[in-house]
C-alpha cells in the first residue's frame, strides 16, 4: 500500500497521499484503488511498480519515471494515467478512451476543488451561488 | 368465473405516454370535469422523490455522466421497451455497423441522432429545461419566406397558451427582455424572475452585449427556463447542481413527474405503466375506440384492450407515427411519418483570457436570440445560440483535459497546475439551426428489425438539408465572430460543413413532424386543435404536430399547443360533436 500511496502521489503532484490518516475517506479509497489496478489493469500496473521501484532514490523520480524506456509500453503508461483518473476523477477507463466507470468516490475526486467548483451533480449549495467568483 | 369490470376497461379519455404532452393533457382535463382518463405508459419507474434518488445513485454507478441515458440504465425497462442509447453517432464508413441499434437506418442519407427516454414522465427527466416562445414567422415560413409551410394557427393563436404553459411548467425568466422580440408579445411577465446570471456570464456580457457581428447587434439574454428561481409549486429553486442532463437532482426543474403526481390520488384518473401500445383501431364509422396494449411487467404479458370516446396520442414523434403506421390509420394523406425534423446543432469551444470558473451553476444561463431572425431565411436558417456554464459541454469534459494532459505525458504538480488552468476558462457557444419540413425525412416500420415484445422498430430516413448547412455555416462564423469579441482564444474550431462537403454536426434531441398539422387534410395529418382528419376522435400531442421547426426549443409550443388541444377535446365531450 505504501509504495501504491508514494506512485500515486508522484504521479498526481498530491503530496498528501503519502501520508493518509488510516480512518480517513482517501484511506479507503487508496484500499479500493489498489485492488482495481490489480483487477483491471493488473500485469501493466506491476510493470508500472517494478519502474518505480528503480527510479523511487533517484534525485528526479517524477523525471526518471517519465523517461524510463519501459513506460512508453502501452500497458504501464495506461496503469499510469488510470491512477491519475482514479484519483482525480474517481473514474477509469481502457487504453485509448475517456474513462467512463466508476471508482466508487465520485464526489471525493480531487480535481473538484482544483478547479473550485462542485462534483458536477452535487452542489450543496443554495441558489445563485454560482453568480459569484468563488 | 371471468367478470368484466369495465371500470378498467372503458374511460373517457385514454392517453397514450406520460411525458409532458400527456401529463399535462391529463391533468388539465381532470381540471375540466371529472373525466374518467387512462394513462399508458410504456416505461415503469417512479415519478417520487424516492425514485429520483436512485437514479441520481445510478447515475454515479454508470459513471458517463454526460449521457441522457445514464441515470436511467438500470431500469428494467430498458430492455423490454428500448430506446434510441447510441443514436448520437454520425454514420460509420460503408460495410460498418451502426452503433445505434433502436433505430433500423435502412438506407438513411445519415443517422438521425435524437435519442429520447422512454419513462413515466418522458424526455422530460433528462432535459435542460430551455423555454423559448416561438417567433411570429416561424408559423408563417412560407407566406413569408416561401420556405417550409405555415401552420393552420399562429402566434396570437397561442400566445394566451404559451402563458398558461408557463405557468404550468414554471418558468422563469426576464420579461422586459424578450417582450417583442421579432414580434413576440407577450400579454405577461413570467412567473418567476429570470435565472441568477453565473460568474461566467457576465463577464462574457461585458465583453459583448451591444457590440456588432455583421449587421446583427448582439444582445445576450437570459434564457427563459422551466427551472425555479425561487421556490415555486412545492419545489425549491435551483441549487446549481450543473447537471441539468441527465437529471435535476433537487427537482427545481419542471419535469413532467409534476402533473402526474398532482395525478396520484384523483380516483378517476389512472396511470398504468410499463404496458406498450400495439394496436389502435376503429370501428365501423371510423372512430377509433379500442387501444390494444401488452403488459410486459406482469406474469404472462397479457395483452388486455381498453375502449374510449377519445383517445389522444401523445407518444413522441418516432413512437406515435409508427403506432400509427403498425394501425394503419390517419394516414389518407400519406403523410404519417414524414417530415421528421431536428434542431441541427454545431457548438465552438475557447479557452476565456481568464478564469469563468464552469460547472458552478446551471449547465446554460445565458443566450443570443439575435439570430433568429432576418430576411435571410428566404435561403438558410436562422440559429439560437446559447452561452454554456458547462465548459466544452459535449466537446470537453475535465476528464478530457485530463487525458490531453496525460497523453502529453503531463504528471506530478504541473498535472493539475496546467488542468485547473485551461478547464477554469473552457467556455462554449451552441447554436442550433432550423430545418425545413421533407417528405423524403421520415419514420417508418421496419420489416427487418424488432424489438424484446416483437414489435417492429422504427425505420429511420434522414438527411440534413442545405437551408440547415446555410445555417450552420452562419452559425460557425458567428461564434468564431463572437470569441474574438470575447478575446477568447478558440480551442476546437471546426468548421461544421467541410470544404469538401462533408457535415459535422450534433443533435439537440428535439424530435419534430412526422404528424404534422395543416388545413389541408390531403397534405396533412391533423387540423388546427391535434384532431386527425381521417378520424374525429383521435387526438395527437406533442412535437409531432408542429409543421415547421423553428429554432426554439420545442417544449414550451408543444406544451401550449397541448393545452390548445386539450380544451378541444373538453369541448366535443362536452358537446358530443367536433367543431
Amino acid at each position: 500500500m505504501d509504495e501504491f500511496l508514494k506512485l500515486s502521489s508522484l504521479l498526481t503532484g498530491l503530496p498528501s497521499l503519502e501520508k493518509l490518516d488510516p480512518q480517513s475517506v482517501e484511506s479507503r479509497m487508496a484500499r479500493d484503488y489498489l485492488r482495481l489496478m490489480k483487477e483491471q489493469f493488473g500485469p501493466g500496473f506491476d510493470a508500472l511498480l517494478a519502474i518505480f521501484r528503480t527510479v523511487a532514490t533517484s534525485p528526479d523520480p517524477l523525471k526518471a519515471l517519465l523517461q524510463d524506456p519501459g513506460f512508453a509500453n502501452e500497458p504501464v503508461s495506461t496503469a499510469a494515467k488510470q491512477i491519475v483518473n482514479l484519483w482525480l476523477l474517481s473514474q477509469y477507463g481502457g487504453p485509448g478512451k475517456l474513462p467512463d466507470q466508476d471508482g466508487g468516490f465520485y464526489e471525493k475526486g480531487f480535481v473538484w476543488p482544483a478547479i473550485q467548483a462542485h462534483p458536477i451533480g452535487f452542489s450543496h449549495r443554495n441558489y445563485g451561488y454560482w453568480s459569484t467568483k468563488p | 368465473m371471468f367478470s368484466y369490470d369495465r371500470s378498467k376497461y372503458e374511460f373517457d379519455v385514454i392517453i397514450v405516454g406520460s411525458g409532458v404532452a400527456g401529463a399535462l393533457a391529463a391533468w388539465k382535463l381532470s381540471t375540466y370535469r371529472d373525466y374518467r382518463i387512462l394513462i399508458l405508459e410504456a416505461g415503469d419507474n417512479g415519478i417520487n422523490e424516492g425514485q429520483r434518488v436512485e437514479f441520481h445513485h445510478a447515475m454515479d454507478r454508470q459513471g458517463n455522466r454526460g449521457d441522457m441515458f445514464a441515470p436511467y440504465l438500470e431500469l428494467p425497462s430498458r430492455n423490454m421497451v428500448p430506446g434510441p442509447e447510441k443514436a448520437t453517432a454520425p454514420k460509420p464508413p460503408a460495410g460498418q455497423p451502426f452503433a445505434e441499434k433502436y433505430y433500423d437506418y435502412g438506407e438513411t442519407p445519415d443517422t438521425f441522432r435524437a435519442g429520447y427516454n422512454r419513462l413515466v414522465g418522458g424526455s422530460t427527466w433528462a432535459w435542460r429545461g430551455n423555454t423559448p416562445r416561438f417567433l411570429p414567422t416561424d408559423f408563417r415560413m412560407k407566406k413569408t419566406f416561401g420556405v417550409g409551410r405555415d401552420w393552420p394557427i399562429d402566434y396570437d393563436d397561442l400566445e394566451d397558451y404559451y402563458v398558461e404553459a408557463e405557468r404550468e411548467l414554471g418558468v422563469s425568466g426576464n420579461h422586459e427582455e424578450l417582450d417583442g422580440l421579432f414580434g413576440a408579445h407577450r400579454s405577461r411577465p413570467f412567473p418567476m424572475p429570470g435565472q441568477a446570471l453565473t460568474y461566467s456570464d457576465q463577464l462574457v456580457k461585458q465583453r459583448i452585449d451591444g457590440k456588432k457581428v455583421g449587421d446583427t447587434t448582439i444582445k445576450v439574454t437570459t434564457t427563459p427556463q422551466a427551472r425555479n428561481s425561487q421556490p415555486f409549486d412545492g419545489r425549491p429553486a435551483c441549487e446549481g447542481h450543473s447537471n441539468c442532463i441527465p437529471l435535476c437532482p433537487s427537482h427545481a426543474k419542471y419535469d413532467a413527474t409534476v402533473h402526474l403526481r398532482r395525478l396520484q390520488h384523483n380516483p378517476n384518473v389512472e396511470l398504468r405503466s410499463g404496458c406498450v401500445v400495439t394496436l389502435l383501431a376503429k370501428d365501423e364509422h371510423g372512430r377509433v375506440t379500442q387501444v390494444h396494449y401488452k403488459r410486459w411487467n406482469a406474469p404472462g404479458m397479457p395483452a388486455e384492450t381498453v375502449r374510449a370516446p377519445i383517445v389522444l396520442l401523445a407518444a413522441h414523434a418516432i413512437e406515435t407515427p409508427k403506432l400509427l403506421l403498425m394501425s394503419n390509420l390517419a394516414n389518407s394523406s400519406d403523410q404519417v411519418g414524414r417530415n421528421l425534423m431536428d434542431h441541427i446543432q454545431w457548438e465552438v469551444t475557447a479557452l476565456f483570457d481568464q478564469p469563468v470558473y464552469p460547472f458552478r451553476g446551471p449547465q446554460s444561463v445565458t443566450a443570443i436570440e439575435s439570430f433568429r431572425e432576418g430576411p435571410f431565411r428566404n435561403t438558410r436558417s436562422g440559429f439560437r445560440m446559447t452561452i454554456g456554464n458547462d465548459g466544452w459541454g459535449r466537446a470537453g469534459s475535465p476528464a478530457k483535459i485530463i487525458d490531453n494532459l496525460l497523453a502529453k505525458k503531463t504528471y506530478g504538480p504541473q498535472l493539475l497546475e496546467q488542468a485547473s488552468h485551461e478547464i477554469t476558462r473552457m467556455i462554449r457557444l451552441s447554436f442550433s439551426t432550423e430545418m425545413l419540413p421533407s417528405r423524403d425525412n421520415r419514420v417508418q416500420v421496419s420489416s427487418k428489425l424488432d424489438d424484446a415484445l416483437k414489435l417492429p422498430r422504427p425505420l429511420i430516413t434522414f438527411g440534413v438539408d442545405e437551408y440547415s448547412k446555410g445555417g450552420l455555416t452562419a452559425g460557425f462564423e458567428a461564434s468564431k465572430a463572437i470569441f474574438k469579441l470575447m478575446n477568447a482564444d478558440l480551442a476546437e474550431a471546426e468548421a461544421p460543413v467541410q470544404p469538401d462537403g462533408t457535415l459535422k454536426w450534433n443533435t439537440a434531441a428535439h424530435i419534430m413532424g412526422t404528424c404534422i398539422m395543416g388545413k389541408d387534410p390531403k397534405d396533412s395529418v391533423v387540423d388546427s386543435w391535434g384532431r386527425c382528419h381521417d378520424h374525429k376522435n383521435l387526438f395527437i400531442a406533442g412535437s409531432s404536430v408542429f409543421a415547421t421547426g423553428a429554432t426554439a426549443n420545442p417544449t414550451l409550443t408543444l406544451a401550449a399547443i397541448t393545452l390548445r388541444t386539450v380544451k378541444e377535446i373538453h369541448h366535443q365531450l362536452r358537446h358530443g360533436h367536433h367543431r
